[in-house]
């Protein structure tokens, strides 16, 4: 018959020998245990999507040197991947059949923004310019629109504010509702000096993409406070606030305003606040807080409108879904 | 000086100083006192025999990841980490898992817009098509597996039904309402504990959830009147709430069992608000996962605790890109029961899983 003992019964010989299989018994289970957890909860690894595609790509070139488009993509995950010098090994070859030229121009001149080499960026992204500018689709030429844009960020990047300014007007007048450009070209007019022009172009960039980009909101909040308008540049500060995620700090910096010089943009800012919170109603009353101070603006009629009179009342008109799969969810 | 030295350098103590061997005296009292220091470490020793012996069975039983204790000042991990991800699927829109993880559903989007079944490893071991006979314009998104028979439910809102499968991907049947309701649009498919199936239904001015039982009776409507606009995930927790992910409104809802509005998160810029809410999960602990589809991640959230309406947001994981860990307008997600999470990562055409 199986018999227990209590340890505190035992003589020393059997108390060691208890404790000496109880250690093993821990050992031997701890580390099976432990192993079969790890194996239970580990799941092979793949290759990363990047090293996939330059697998292939690097492949295809081996398959066919000729191949110029397959170059092509080979050198662009080559900058997708960081490998900024291999990517400008990949153009040059391609380069030198005076083939895709404007293309390779154009890939060359992104690995060279990766390796921080921006004088010979900007010496390929006026490559660039002189090639398209002449073609008969250029006032639409997304290509063009981008090198200038690329030409007057790396002026911004050196310092040079007013031939920035030069290079963005040229990328606006291709695509006027760039909100990248419209706020690049207001941090330029804000060096410049010109901040009537500087909050032009940087009220139309928020416009466009009103919560989620606190850039544009934190160059008006500069902006404003070179021209000596403070309410204008807390509510800008505030809106800065907002647009980064912290509605708890931008809040009382609204609510301190809503009596003021900002007294309509900071309402339409609460309104915006409240609508990022789901709360419907409290949105709404600060949208008509600021339509009863001018009644004809436009992002309070808009938001009004989004947010209609009740809680459980359909909020945002529905968004473009650039990734909406074929065969539609919506 | 006390120690004389030695022709080999080494020190002879000096006679005072030879040390006393042990007497025997105080040996009768000295060995209960061993033994029972003894006992206490075999005592203490079995007890954390028993612990892991607990442990391990506990483990066995559910096969939950076993989270570390938590340490005073540091907030506990409320989100999952990257473990690896399954490549085969093209464009995949709709992703779901058996409870064990070892079945992973995927609908493609792109290609011949079939389903493919992955095991738990990520090897292909079979395809979901529905027959020949039921026409060539399918667009399957959205599935979820009756928890009664381990079937996988596939919504088609093109074709406008639902077709059945088996847990490997066999073809089973059409899913034939008892009432017939011609033009409806499915899309968000769930089930509650009890097997009851809930359906977004596109069709009408009025978008809404239908729930169907095991008759295939539709017993209840729920949120006619919230104008939901292309609701696409659908999802039902323990206690019976209803998510529901309201896409083109950028809204999370949360129904309670009476199909009231207890719970909600809105679109915005704000901690937690959504862009284009698609796909989404519960977990057995509560945990609500979204896939936002233009945020390009997954969101997490908790019922609302104290007397607010909004949603716990617990945080966020993701970003866009095609690295390990970010996703490319990513489409639905589904949780197993052993606290992994995978997420249609749609346009890297991956499904990636990530794990607590």
């Amino acid at each position: 018959m199986f018999r227990v003992t209590s340890p505190t019964k035992m003589d020393d010989r059997q108390l060691n020998r208890l404790i000496r299989r109880v250690v093993l018994l821990l050992v031997v289970g701890t580390i099976a245990f432990v192993g079969f957890y790890a194996l239970d909860r580990w799941r092979p690894a793949t290759e990363p999507i990047v090293d996939r595609r330059l697998s292939a790509a690097e492949q295809a070139v081996r398959d066919n040197p000729e191949d110029i488009a397959a170059r092509g993509q080979l050198a662009d995950i080559y900058v997708a991947k960081g490998l900024f010098d291999d990517a400008v090994v990949q153009y040059n070859l391609i380069l030198e059949t005076d083939k895709e030229t404007e293309l390779a121009t154009y890939g060359r001149a992104g690995a060279y923004m990766g390796l921080g080499q921006l004088d010979a960026a900007a010496k390929d992204y006026q490559a660039v310019v002189e090639i398209a500018k002449g073609g008969e689709m250029a006032h639409v030429d997304p290509m063009l629109q981008a090198a200038y844009y690329n030409l007057g960020s790396i002026a911004m990047q050196q310092g040079k504010p007013a031939e920035a300014i030069t290079q963005l007007e040229k990328a606006l007048a291709i695509k006027r509702s760039d909100a990248d450009t419209l706020y690049l070209i207001g941090t330029a007019y804000v060096a410049t000096g010109e901040t009537d022009k500087a909050e032009k172009a940087l009220r139309t960039a928020v416009a466009f993409v009103p919560i989620g980009w606190a850039e544009p909101y934190t160059a008006l909040a500069d902006g404003f406070t070179k021209a000596g308008k403070t309410a204008m540049a807390e509510w800008a500060g505030a809106m800065a606030d907002l647009a980064a995620g912290a509605p708890e700090l931008a809040e009382p910096r609204l609510l301190a305003i809503v009596d003021g010089d900002a007294a309509v943009d900071a309402a339409i800012g609460l309104g915006l606040l409240y609508e990022t919170r789901g709360d419907s109603a409290a949105a709404a009353r600060w949208y008509g807080t600021a339509l009863k101070q001018d009644p004809d603006n436009a992002p309070a009629r808009l938001g009004l409108g989004r947010v209609g009179t009740g809680v459980g009342a359909s909020p945002l008109p529905a968004l473009p879904a650039p990734g909406a799969p074929a065969g539609g969810s919506n | 000086m006390t120690a004389e030295m030695t022709a080999g350098g080494l020190p002879i103590p000096a006679d005072d100083e030879t040390p006393t061997p042990p007497t025997v005296e105080g040996e009768p009292e000295e060995q209960p006192r061993r033994i029972r220091r003894k006992a206490i470490v075999a005592l203490f020793l079995l007890g954390i025999l028993a612990m892991l012996v607990t442990i391990a069975v506990w483990y066995l039983l559910f096969r939950q990841p076993i989270a570390p204790p938590p340490l005073p000042g540091i907030p506990q991990v409320e989100v999952p980490a990257y473990a690896t991800a399954v490549y085969g699927a093209q464009r995949p829109a709709g992703v779901t898992v058996n409870p064990s993880g070892d079945r992973i559903y995927v609908t493609q989007s792109a290609g011949d817009k079939t389903g493919v079944v992955f095991d738990g490893g990520g090897n292909l071991v079979g395809t979901m098509a529905p027959p020949a006979s039921t026409g060539s314009e399918h667009a399957p998104v959205y599935m979820a597996v009756d928890p009664l028979t381990s079937e996988v439910y596939v919504s088609d809102r093109a074709a406008g039904t639902v077709y059945i499968y088996d847990r490997d991907g066999a073809y089973q049947r059409e899913l034939t309402l008892a009432v017939p309701r011609p033009g409806w649009q499915p899309l968000g498919l769930a089930f509650d504990k009890a097997g009851n199936l809930y359906v977004t239904d596109l069709a009408g001015p009025y978008q809404k959830i239908l729930v169907i039982d095991r008759t295939a009776q539709v017993v209840r409507t729920i949120g006619e009147n919230e104008k939901l606009s292309f609701p696409n995930g659908l999802a039902v927790d323990g206690d019976g709430n209803i998510y529901v992910a309201d896409s083109n409104n950028g809204r999370l809802l949360m129904f309670d069992t009476n199909g009231t509005i207890v719970g909600q998160i809105g679109r915005g810029a704000g901690q937690g608000n959504l862009g284009l809410p698609r796909g989404l999960a519960v977990d057995a602990s509560g945990r609500v996962f979204v896939a936002d589809a233009t945020g390009q991640g997954l969101f997490i959230y908790r019922a609302p605790s104290g007397d607010s309406r909004r949603l716990d947001y617990l945080g966020f994981v993701g970003g866009e890109g095609v690295a390990d860990a970010q996703f490319s307008y990513p489409n639905s997600v589904a949780v197993d029961a052993r606290g992994r999470v995978y997420v249609a990562d749609t346009f890297n055409d991956r499904v990636q899983i990530w794990s607590y």
